[in-house]
């Protein structure tokens, strides 16, 4: 009797070097027990953790530097991807949330959120910085390493070469956007600049920056499975991926301490009484979220930090 | 108190050593035996977890494998380190029993 495709796709969650060595006879012990009468469901259950726990462990892994490098290069994208999931969730929240007050448009917020607020953004602007510096160690060290394939010796430069447009795009659509207006009725007249093409530059440059992000996204899926990365490259991945942690849980700190700051609010501002609760719910999804983000970045940091001492001891 | 209570008292590293003392056997023997000297049900994701780390540590070890079926054997390592924590245990146990009853 042949195993189901059920227990097959839960043997592909294994990783490569256990495939190799134990695939064989853990299919036939599989035959054996389906034939003896075992569920297949509590077959698959049981293999689905025990892959989980090989790929967590890498207990019984060859002590092999390739093996381990590329056990490293995933950890590390582990450790950092949650970034891409940061980037898209920052533009959702404005510390502004618009309520009319009795001149002009007021904020309900206090010193403490302001300052939480600050440090959120703090930590937001570090973490990229942080990818940033990462990324262009990562586009180095695939650049340098001959194995890597063309394809994805091009591709470590495409987020690069995006962000580099991007920025092009925003400063030139600044530079030529109208600097006067003037005032007529309710509408205001451009008296210098181009507003139609400093419009659709700005709106070039968000293409360009999603296109990045995706770029990003394809890089990172590719670096787990293929690439190789010399040895500096993966010490510095190592650090990115730590950095990429305390960011992540300062950031989540940040958020739900604020959310905590909003909900306290509405007794005392009790004319936005709505929209502070859907601030401090919104504050509270975004920290929760981030929490999540945190744990999967600390997780593979973890990882990171024990495959690369095996890593660089097996490089020597 | 039932016994699940007491949490997990079935370490299945024990258990795997335990049934080579009785000599090579490969997964599904290995799986049949424990099941048979101790009631616990072993799948393959954990016997094949606990089998790589065992060989890892050289407490045991792999034999050529017959028509997919791979035997292990305990080392000598194996048999001294189970040696060593099932005396551990029996003390343990010698001394509860003893308390017990008292």
């Amino acid at each position: 009797m042949t195993n189901s495709g059920a227990v097959n796709t839960a043997f592909k969650l294994y990783p490569p070097w256990w495939r190799d060595r134990y695939l064989k006879e853990a299919q036939r012990v599989t035959e054996d027990l389906v034939e003896s009468g075992r569920t297949r469901w509590r077959i698959v259950f049981n293999l689905s953790g025990g892959a989980l726990r090989a790929r967590l462990t890498a207990r019984g892994m060859p002590m092999e530097a390739e093996p381990w490098a590329r056990r490293t290069n995933a950890s590390i994208v582990l450790a950092t991807a949650p970034t891409l999931g940061v980037i898209p969730l920052m533009l959702t929240i404005r510390q502004v949330p618009a309520i009319p007050g009795g001149s002009g448009w007021t904020m309900p917020s206090s010193h403490i959120a302001t300052t939480l607020y600050l440090v959120l953004l703090l930590a937001f602007v570090a973490l990229i910085s942080t990818v940033i510096w990462g990324y262009t160690s990562l586009s180095n060290g695939l650049l340098t390493r001959g194995t890597n394939g063309r394809g994805l010796r091009v591709m470590s430069r495409v987020p690069g070469y995006l962000t580099v447009l991007a920025v092009v795009l925003v400063v030139t659509s600044i530079v030529i956007e109208p600097h006067r207006l003037i005032y007529h009725g309710k509408s205001s007249i451009p008296l210098n600049g181009h507003p139609l093409a400093a419009h659709d530059l700005w709106v070039a440059a968000g293409v360009a920056i999603c296109l990045c992000w995706l770029a990003s996204v394809v890089l990172l899926g590719w670096v787990a499975h293929r690439a190789e990365l010399p040895v500096a490259s993966l010490h510095s991945g190592t650090r990115v991926s730590v950095a990429v942690s305390i960011f992540l849980w300062t950031m989540s700190a940040a958020a739900l301490a604020m959310s905590t700051v909003y909900s306290k609010q509405i007794s005392e501002l009790s004319g936005i009484r709505v929209q502070s609760v859907v601030l401090g719910q919104s504050l509270l999804l975004l920290g929760i979220v981030l929490c999540v983000l945190s744990i999967a970045s600390t997780l593979g940091s973890v990882l990171t930090s024990r495959s690369w001492k095996v890593t660089s001891h097996l490089a020597r | 108190m039932g016994l699940k209570r007491l949490g997990r008292t079935q370490d299945p590293t024990i258990l795997v050593l335990t049934s080579l003392t009785g000599g090579p056997k490969h997964g599904y023997s290995l799986i049949q035996d424990i099941e048979s000297m101790s009631g616990v049900t072993m799948g393959p994701g954990t016997l094949y977890g606990v089998l790589a780390r065992l060989e890892e540590e050289g407490l045991v070890e792999a034999l050529p494998a017959e028509d997919r079926r791979r035997p292990y054997r305990l080392t000598s390592l194996g048999a001294a380190t189970l040696r060593e924590r099932l005396e551990t245990i029996s003390n343990v146990a010698r001394i509860g029993l003893a308390r017990l009853r008292t």
